[in-house]
């Protein structure tokens, strides 16, 4: 499974010149900026003040999380489940965290 | 060749506290500023499991009633003897650091997902448990790792080789190498120190909730937490391997996969934000740097 191109980041790693890649919204639905956006120093404290503490970024601009890395986090979870794959429920269980792993990336 | 039990629960006397330099410097700065809030003080010591467990047991050895707050804790015993305790608390061995700090990680991230777990469950409980004693319950559920590694570190080793080869549980394999499992040391050792019975019973019986009779929620709470963390990646080093969840335990707390998605997404923004945190500030601090496995 490839990685999605783009980072989800909290909004105190985010730097001015970062295009968003989803909208950034409140809780109750509204949106506060738009898709495609390019973030500025004054957006990002806007936002902080405003209680937002992750955006989606496009490309994946903080190290850390590549390919390789993504492939390893995801051998490991399948090692992790490797003695409980005979119980449905631990199977389900493995596919809620995959599904966590990618969301984050 | 395994140890007889009596000769093991002999061993935990001499068990005093222990934790990384790092943090016992910056316990001991924040201390001596008199000016720092015993809030932060207590937040430093709550993400610590050894130093946690002998405050915890030094307080309740003097109060009429069980103690599971830390901050209860600290103030029964006031901040002069917290200091002590620390000043007295010996440095992990170099050669444990590694296994040492996926203990502390795990331990961290299980008094995390166990207030988080309450809080989803919190109508469905019948007993109510605050933040501080369902944080400490997560926290300390496994301190028979930490006292494994510590003081069998041979038979923790030899443990660790055989899970390579044999699809046996580590507790398994631990008790055939040493002549007690992991939550077996961590419940001598909680005996031994005298911490309060609801403790006691989640060190005790969180791999097997229903071997419980008392504080079964608390218990329970703290099995689904453990291994919904050691999904996530936050384990004890080598001992990695995922266990299954005790389903009738679910059924009791009525939670069901769709709970876990939320609480999984809510759980690692959590940890993202402590990692973050600890991680900004870590160099000032002097706090536990938290390493995902």
């Amino acid at each position: 499974m490839a990685p999605p191109n783009e980072q989800r980041i909290l909004l105190s790693q985010a730097t001015a010149g970062m295009i968003l890649s989803r909208p950034v919204a409140l809780p109750n639905k509204v949106v506060l900026c738009a898709r495609g956006l390019e973030l500025s120093d004054i957006m990002i404290i806007r936002l902080m003040s405003r209680g937002i503490k992750r955006v989606y970024v496009q490309g994946n601009p903080l190290p850390g999380i590549g390919h390789d890395a993504f492939e390893e986090s995801i051998r490991k979870l399948h090692e992790r489940f490797s003695r409980v794959t005979h119980v449905p429920l631990m199977l389900s269980l493995a596919q809620l965290v995959e599904k966590a792993i990618v969301r984050r990336l | 060749m395994s140890i007889p039990l009596a000769t093991i629960a002999a061993r935990m006397v001499s068990v005093t506290g222990a934790s990384f330099p790092r943090s016992l410097d910056k316990l001991d700065r924040l201390i001596n500023q008199q000016t720092v809030p015993t809030q932060v003080v207590a937040a430093v010591l709550g993400t610590d499991p050894m130093l946690s467990a002998q405050i915890l047991a030094e307080a309740n050895a003097t109060s009429t009633s069980d103690i599971t707050q830390l901050s209860a804790a600290m103030l029964h015993m006031g901040l002069g003897s917290v200091h002590g305790l620390v000043r007295a608390a010996t440095p992990v061995p170099e050669e444990h650091r590694k296994a040492l700090m996926a203990c502390w990680t795990q331990a961290g991230a299980c008094s995390t997902m166990t207030q988080l777990l309450a809080s989803a469950c919190s109508s469905r409980l019948q007993a109510h448990y605050d933040d501080e004693t369902l944080q400490a319950a997560g926290l300390l559920h496994d301190i028979g790792t930490i006292i494994a590694i510590l003081q069998f570190p041979d038979e923790y080793q030899r443990a660790c080789t055989r899970l390579e080869q044999e699809l046996v549980p580590f507790p398994t394999l631990l008790k055939e190498e040493l002549g007690a499992d992991t939550a077996q040391l961590g419940a001598l050792l909680a005996q031994t120190w005298r911490l309060p019975p609801l403790l006691i019973s989640c060190i005790r019986h969180h791999a097997q909730p229903r071997g419980t009779d008392s504080f079964r929620e608390v218990v329970s709470l703290v099995h689904v937490a453990r291994i919904l963390v050691r999904a996530c990646g936050f384990h004890c080093e080598r001992d990695r391997f995922v266990e299954c969840l005790d389903e009738d335990v679910l059924r009791q707390l009525d939670l069901h996969l769709y709970d876990f998605e939320r609480l999984i997404e809510q759980f690692l923004d959590q940890m993202e934000e402590r990692e973050l945190y600890e991680g900004l500030v870590g160099g000032k601090t002097g706090l536990n740097p938290i390493i995902r496995q």
